[in-house]
């Protein structure tokens, strides 16, 4: 299903038209470009703008065809346009704040910088969406009871008496609770992977 | 499973470290024999490892939380608003005391599950309590230590404002003082109840100002509120993630040298972090740069700071001094606490003299300066000069305060790597000495005079090229190298050509009048130089070691210049015979020229360091009155009166014993008079003090060695002349801990003194003894130059 999801979602970015899968595609890509934009040390006000420059990028080059699945994942290729126009802006704060004339300087400066490095951090960024993004998925599955149940003890760590006052229900059902929500984050996580 | 298996609730607490360490292992000895159980807390373990991810995951989502969704959540009376911060240990968010109306900060611990639990919570309540107890304007209150749901959090004051970087960045030099004081202020009170902050940056010092209102023209008053003490965490330097590599440059550049070795918290970390703020403040640039947190930490560990005053000439010298101390790599260089770091900056303030001046010769420099600079400007206010008279002088002044400059880095620096180089380029002079001294005779006059002049001209080229090229380090070593090089080139030339010879060999001359034994004479000369030759030598190499010292402004060419002195000093003793007169025991001409000449000489220094015009010249007149103090002393010591009450011969060992004896009593009481670091006229008698102690040790053992006394050791070496090199290196490396530049320079004096005593007693004819000299040197200067940490790890 995500696949297809995923296909529709990356046929209708190619029609201009089709502002609802570009709102989509923004959504699940566009924290996460703006999370490895503020690893790399930019402020947020420059994050925001690396956020806008490398969606627009993105969309331009996918639109004329540049985007060759053969050569490698979606996520990769968007990698690459994002260590493009973050190493734009801090090259333009460095020669602003050095007052550096020449290009040269300003491009050994940033160079420093390894591709592998922010391919990494892009990855491990990228998994932490993704286990948010199975997360929303499952709150839509299961029962709002159930959901807060699990984020109230397991993600926020309430003592699980608390948990079972708060929401009326038993303790017993508040580990059952967490255990099946478990279970469905184990089972979807790797289809989600696979399209991300 | 049994009735007597745990429920879930145990085992779901025993997994998250929740459970009493007695109930834990009792329940770990039930696994040992409940395969079911066994089975229950495998799958339990990897749902909290699942969990975690996933709360790692969302963590880094809750920095992005929406105003709805934080509005909903309350803790205790207070209503959390916004997140304000979020560090290693903790998250701090605004909050609203719902009772009193009033704004609050809440901070709460991080990752608290992480660990054990019970412990990591005692330390953050704990640490909380301590600063609870400060009452001080520029720290925030904290208002209570609360727990909630087994979690504790800090209620304390809102502050709202810019970091000190961004709002008095701007501002001119005493409003950044005035700000600065309030930060050394609330760290002093920290350090007073033994609290060590570890995470002091501009994010944690903030700026608040207030306009007063009864005066609504006056200027707003700038307050300071340290924030976030106490309970930073080490794990604040995230050096192994994937991330934090290629991060730039955030927290680690205020982290001192000892920190990032995980060495246990001082008050000294919190002083080098101030150092660094210090540092930013005045020149607007951090002074440990780089582009990831591997570059910047490199630099913290290994790198010195620029000079600030080389970004920004408007700091005033003993300023520089003070944060080039707090900056200090070594903590016991660096001020202990931020009490003496505050109190320096204090006497900074009011224009006292500062602990933190590196050298007495800095400071004179600088009062002299800033004095005529102030005079020159009223001067010209007054029409007495005209601006083209004020430009040219204070553009002379200036010069003089950019190699004031060169005399802090000098003089602050004296490192094993460094000594090391130097000694590596001394041995290689030495030894080119020994060659063309003693092997090289049968060579033609052509090859004897070109090899140390090709040595000569190379060196002084290659080292004037290295300097104009800003590496000064290998620049001053090569430059005395050539300097060195000067005597051993004029001598050999004079002595080939036979230029200079209406005297007899001095040394031969006196010798025929008086026992070879009781001369001051180096017996190395007999027969080498005559006085006239001698003379030129010597008085050349004063000039020429004079102009590369005052030339270059560097205080290292000083060692040539007392060199230079001391061989300029011997031909002018043995010219007049002065060994002769000596034995004979007129002390009246002793006096006359060794103790009169030096009473005028330390007169004329004084005169003008504290009136004259020119206080830098005093310098060279005090190291000239000191040699003839030394030689006086010394004299007085070996042929005068205590030992003829004492029934002592001049020649008696228990003489040269008497001069050790002294040489202690001096090193004790130079250390005493060291100690007090505010007085300029103790520290001045100490640096005196120190100057004699190395000749009053090695002068005798060079004594004793050359009249081969004491056993055999070792081959046909005596114990007297392996004490003698030992015992110079042991001042040549004792000059690194508290930068003694005299033990340094006779030290390495003394060194080559050993060396050619070697070679006379024991290598005469042996051409792979220079050679291996060389060698040696060669390959020590190289190894220092290349790889100076291996040296530097001698610390």
């Amino acid at each position: 299903m995500l696949t297809h999801t995923s296909k529709t979602l990356l046929d209708g970015l190619k029609r201009s038209s089709d502002d609802r899968c570009w709102e989509r595609f923004n959504g699940r890509y566009g924290p996460l470009v703006l999370a490895v934009a503020l690893r790399m040390g930019l402020s947020f006000a420059d994050a925001q703008d690396a956020v806008q420059e490398t969606m627009g990028a993105f969309l331009e080059n996918y639109r004329e065809g540049k985007y060759d699945p053969d050569k490698g994942r979606l996520r990769d290729w968007l990698c690459g346009i994002t260590a493009h126009k973050v190493r734009d802006i801090q090259r333009k704060n460095y020669r602003q704040e050095k007052n550096i004339a020449d290009q040269t300087d300003a491009t050994g400066f940033m160079n420093q910088i390894e591709d592998h490095k922010i391919q990494e951090t892009f990855d491990c960024e990228a998994e932490k969406a993704i286990l948010r993004h199975c997360l929303e998925e499952i709150k839509q599955q299961v029962t709002a009871q159930t959901f807060e149940s699990f984020e109230l003890y397991a993600l926020q760590q309430w003592p699980v008496k608390k948990v079972a006052d708060h929401l009326q229900i038993s303790e017993d059902v508040v580990y059952q609770n967490k255990r099946r929500v478990l279970k469905r984050v184990r089972e979807r996580l790797p289809k989600i992977r696979e399209v991300w | 499973m049994n009735s007597s298996c745990p429920d879930n609730e145990q085992l779901e607490k025993l997994i998250r470290n929740r459970l009493p360490a007695e109930a834990a292992q009792s329940l770990n000895e039930h696994l040992d024999g409940c395969d079911d159980c066994r089975q229950k807390v495998q799958e339990l373990r990897e749902d909290e490892e699942l969990t975690r991810t996933l709360r790692d995951a969302v963590g880094l989502a809750s920095h992005h939380l929406t105003q709805e969704q934080l509005q909903r959540c309350t803790v205790g009376k207070y209503e959390i608003l916004q997140e304000i911060g979020h560090g290693a240990s903790g998250v701090v968010f605004k909050a609203r005391d719902i009772n009193l109306e009033k704004i609050v900060a809440i901070k709460c611990p991080r990752n608290i599950d992480q660990t054990d639990q019970t412990d990591s919570l005692a330390a953050f309540v704990d640490e909380a309590r301590k600063p609870a107890r400060i009452n001080h304007p520029n720290i925030p209150a904290i208002y209570s230590v609360c727990q909630n749901d087994e979690l504790p959090y800090i209620v304390m004051e809102y502050v709202e404002g810019k970091t000190i970087i961004e709002a008095v960045g701007h501002l001119p030099l005493d409003q950044k003082l005035e700000s600065f004081l309030q930060v050394l202020k609330a760290t002093a009170q920290l350090h007073k109840m033994n609290i060590v902050h570890r995470d002091l940056k501009p994010g944690n010092i903030l700026c608040t100002s207030t306009k007063p209102t009864s005066k609504p023209t006056s200027k707003p008053t700038i307050t300071i509120k340290v924030l976030d003490f106490g309970i930073a965490d080490q794990a604040t330097l995230p050096l192994n993630s994937a991330v934090s590599s290629f991060s730039p440059v955030g927290t680690p550049a205020y982290i001192s040298p000892e920190q990032l070795t995980g060495q246990p918290s001082t008050p000294s970390m919190d002083v080098f972090a101030l150092g660094v703020i210090l540092f930013e403040l005045l020149t607007g640039q951090q002074p440990f740069t780089g582009t990831t947190v591997q570059q910047v930490t490199d630099a913290i560990t290994h790198s010195d700071p620029p000079l600030p005053r080389a970004l920004n000439s408007e700091i005033p010298g003993p300023l520089q001094a003070i944060c080039l101390m707090a900056l200090e790599k070594d903590t016991k260089d660096r001020y202990k606490n931020g009490q003496e770091f505050l109190l320096d900056m204090q006497r900074f303030i009011k224009g006292e003299p500062v602990v933190a001046n590196p050298s007495l010769l800095t400071d004179i420099l600088e009062h002299g300066v800033e004095n005529h600079l102030n005079n020159l400007s009223r001067w010209q206010q007054d029409r007495l000069i005209s601006t083209r008279e004020y430009d040219f002088l204070a553009d002379k002044y200036d010069k003089l305060r950019q190699r004031e400059e060169f005399w802090v880095l000098d003089s602050r620096r004296l490192s094993f790597s460094q000594v090391i180089l130097h000694l590596g380029a001394w041995i290689c002079v030495i030894s080119a000495f020994l060659m063309l001294s003693f092997q090289w005779e049968h060579l033609g006059k052509a090859a004897r005079i070109g090899l140390p002049g090709l040595i000569f001209v190379t060196l002084i080229f290659t080292g004037a090229i290295v300097w104009q090229r800003q590496t000064r380090r290998i620049g001053i070593v090569l430059l005395m190298a050539g300097g060195l090089t000067w005597p051993i080139l004029l001598a050999t030339t004079l002595r080939t050509m036979d230029w200079l010879e209406p005297d007899s060999p001095v040394v031969s001359k006196v010798a025929g009048e008086a026992e070879a034994e009781n001369t001051v004479s180096p017996d190395l000369l007999k027969g080498f130089l005559t006085n006239d030759q001698l003379l030129a030598t010597g008085f050349t190499w004063l000039l020429l070691s004079l102009a590369l010292w005052v030339g270059t402004g560097t205080t290292a060419y000083s060692i040539i210049f007392c060199l230079s002195f001391i061989l300029a000093g011997t031909a002018v003793f043995s010219y007049w015979e002065m060994t002769v007169h000596l034995h004979k025991g007129h002390f009246d001409i002793v006096a006359g020229w060794y103790l009169i000449p030096a009473m005028l000489l330390l007169t004329l220094g004084l005169i003008l360091e504290f009136k004259g015009r020119i206080p830098w010249l005093a310098a060279p007149l005090y190291i000239a009155a000191l040699i003839l103090f030394v030689a006086t002393f010394s004299i007085i010591a070996r042929f005068g009166p205590t030992n003829q009450w004492l029934g002592l011969e001049p020649h008696d060992d228990a003489v040269k014993y008497s001069f050790i004896a002294n040489g202690i009593v001096y090193l004790i009481a130079g250390l005493l008079a060291d100690r007090s670091r505010r007085s300029r006229i103790l520290r001045k008698i100490a640096t005196f003090l120190f100057w004699l102690v190395p000749s009053h040790v090695l002068i005798p053992l060079f004594m004793l060695a050359l009249a081969g006394k004491g056993d055999i050791l070792w081959g046909d070496w005596t114990v007297s002349e392996i004490a003698l090199s030992v015992g110079t290196l042991v001042f040549i490396l004792a000059s690194v801990p508290k930068q003694m530049k005299s033990f340094f320079f006779s030290g390495i004096f003394y060194f080559a003194v050993s060396i050619i005593h070697l070679t006379n007693a024991h290598f005469k004819d042996d051409f792979a003894w220079p050679v291996g000299l060389a060698a040696g040197g060669l390959i020590l200067t190289l190894l220092a130059w290349r790889y100076p940490v291996l040296f530097d790890r001698l610390k």
